[in-house]
């Protein structure tokens, strides 16, 4: 569905809302979460994770491919990410019993042929991606709704990730503020040249299109940025990735991708795709003289729903997320 | 127990702010119990006590600025006026209908007191006036206490505690309370022949006093004898503690030394005590004015 801003405006229902997922941070909506650095993860080990207040174990298996699986053995509850990784997969330190990529316990563990019963008890397990440097788990059941986002194959060229970082606000709040198109221009001193595009693809994806004119700010004039139009493609993926295209004043490419974090808060990783290595000369500082003043706002926001008209964007995508299925406890 | 409970803020007047510490156009935070504010004072001097999220989202509004609108948020530049109406909000056709809550605020003896609370139930107390006409305002530094208000404050009503702690021996005890917001308690006794009193030529004399608690923040100590001043004590919670404002109303400055030495004398002696109690309320026979003063800040309203 595609509408204009100023439209989505005039269909903004009024009445308040309370969200149960959105923003929440003891529910943990599925979708993919960037967990560790991939490279930090060599083959046979193993690295307890956390998506929210829950925990996994990830770990490299010895072919060299990313597994994901709950933290607790199934037999008695003991903790996988002290296990050891094996042929057949991650055995447990306790009773060696063994679990295979798949959730399902594999034979040729040492407890396996005493107690004959290969196969009867199961582990969750989630997918898991090894992308631009990150590996990724799908925090849910069954098998991944979407896929991780492509960039243009000409920006792929050069793909640079930032240090990760820590948001003291949720990462709903962090990947929606791109789509906050209200405080573009007080917060970020943008004009906008034209009125921004939404374009809304349930269940997973909601983008704006933005033609904006950079306001004169004494860093944008530093860097030639002041007066000039910028066009951006912002778009979120499920509950947490945010993929920007740029393509004016120079052509590149973002991902910003958010995991809850235990006791609240957000930690944010920043992937830039660049054509050319030199596009980071200004790709890199537009992108800081953009999300500066956010940050200081964002760390200290106790945020509350109370959206109006000119939140429209922001409040569809609060009711996408909503209406996304939540990472149970217990599998379906 | 509602006693000495950190959670439960009471309603009253809380002395948040030295006034000169808050410049034009300066916005900061204050934080009473578990809850926190937002300061700020506009262009024409006057100064603002509000809640320090923006209706709106949240943001934290100790970041805003002050600008002729009033409070504008740093987030979508919404600002609200003195009345907590919002008078600006950017892309909006007419601002919003929502509202920032503002305090009742006073700014006296050069600091700033908000009424923490709904509307004021009374007006902050003159206590000044009752000193003389010019009195000489004595502000001691601020300090931090590890005690709760309740506990501090109760030592004044504590009558069973003067003779062992303090060497007071009292003779006479009054309470008038003007429930729920005025407990008064008139003492007299006599003073113990010791250090500091002895320095300053206190010792051995007529103690007349009068200590008011007015709401949750604020008791003042009327002394009579053996010298006339007044003692303003403000106590605002902070975690585990409070911050504490104490300040000496005199009629001459060459009472000062006396003052306080008195006032030394007296509240040196169960500081340890009080910072490190834990209040059981097992109030026994010689405690009635103190269990009707617990009684008293129970039955409080809370903020």
């Amino acid at each position: 569905m595609k509408l204009s801003f100023q439209a989505s405006q005039r269909a903004f229902e009024k009445a308040p809302r309370t969200f149960a997922r959105f923003a929440n941070a003891a529910a943990v909506c599925e979708g993919w979460y960037p967990v560790a650095r991939a490279a930090r993860l060599s083959r046979g080990e193993v690295r307890r994770v956390w998506i929210g207040e829950r925990d996994l174990v990830l770990y490299r298996d010895l072919a060299g491919a990313l597994q994901a699986l709950d933290r607790r053995c199934p037999h008695l509850g003991a903790d996988l990410a002290q296990g050891r990784v094996v042929e057949q997969g991650l055995q447990c330190a306790f009773h060696g019993w063994c679990w295979g990529p798949q959730g399902v316990r594999s034979a040729g563990s040492a407890a396996g042929a005493i107690g004959g019963m290969e196969g009867k008890r199961r582990i969750r397990s989630y997918a898991a991606r090894e992308k631009w440097g990150l590996a990724w788990i799908w925090a849910g059941d069954g098998p991944p709704a979407y896929e991780l986002p492509e960039p243009q194959p000409e920006n792929r060229a050069h793909v640079l990730r930032l240090p990760p970082q820590r948001l003291a606000c949720h990462p709903h709040v962090m990947l929606g503020n791109g789509l906050d198109l209200s405080h573009v221009g007080p917060v970020h001193r943008f004009r906008f040249e034209e009125d921004p595009a939404l374009e809304v693809e349930p269940p997973h994806r909601l983008s704006a299109d933005v033609h904006a004119r950079f306001g004169p700010t004494w860093m944008r004039r530093l860097l030639g940025l002041a007066g000039r139009t910028a066009r951006w493609r912002f778009t979120t993926i499920g509950p947490s990735l945010a993929w920007v295209q740029v393509s004016a004043p120079t052509p590149f490419e973002l991902v910003w991708a958010g995991r809850p974090l235990p006791g609240g808060g957000c930690a944010a990783q920043t992937l830039f795709f660049l054509p050319r290595r030199r596009s980071l000369v200004r790709a890199l500082p537009m992108m800081v003289a953009t999300t500066w003043a956010d940050r200081r706002i964002l760390e200290g926001i106790e945020f509350t729903p109370g959206f109006v008209a000119s939140d429209s964007a922001f409040a569809l995508y609060a009711e996408l997320l909503e209406d996304l299925p939540e990472w149970t406890r217990t599998p379906a | 127990m509602k006693f000495a409970d950190a959670s439960r803020v009471k309603q009253g007047w809380y002395l948040l702010a030295r006034s000169r510490r808050l410049r034009r156009h300066q916005v900061r935070a204050a934080e009473v119990g578990p809850r926190r504010l937002v300061l700020y004072r506009d262009g024409a001097g006057r100064a603002h006590v509000a809640a320090d999220r923006c209706p709106h989202l949240g943001s934290d509004l100790a970041l805003g600025k002050v600008t002729a609108e009033g409070l504008c948020c740093p987030f979508h530049g919404w600002c609200w006026d003195a009345e907590g109406a919002c008078a600006v909000a950017p892309g909006q056709a007419s601002p919003p209908q929502r509202r920032l809550r503002q305090y009742a605020t006073e700014e006296r003896w050069g600091f700033l007191w908000a009424w923490l609370g709904t509307e004021p139930a009374f007006p902050l107390p003159d206590i000044a006036a009752e000193t003389t006409a010019t009195p000489r305002r004595f502000a001691l530094p601020p300090q931090r206490v590890k005690a709760h208000a309740d506990v501090v404050f109760a030592n004044l009503f504590d009558v069973a505690h003067f003779a062992p702690s303090h060497g007071i021996e009292l003779s006479s005890t009054a309470l008038d309370e003007d429930a729920p917001w005025r407990l008064t308690h008139r003492f007299t006794g006599r003073l113990p022949r010791r250090q500091p009193l002895s320095a300053v030529g206190l010792a051995g004399q007529d103690l007349d006093a009068t200590a008011t608690q007015y709401g949750g923040g604020i008791v003042h100590v009327r002394v009579r004898r053996p010298l006339p001043y007044t003692i303003l004590f403000t106590l605002r919670p902070d975690g585990t503690g409070s911050r504490a404002q104490t300040t000496l109303f005199l009629e001459r400055r060459r009472d000062a030394p006396r003052a306080a030495a008195l006032l030394w004398s007296i509240a040196a002696d169960d500081l340890e005590i009080m910072e490190t109690i834990d209040w059981t309320g097992a109030y026994a026979a010689g405690d009635e004015v103190l269990a009707r003063y617990a009684r008293f800040v129970e039955a409080l309203p809370a903020w």
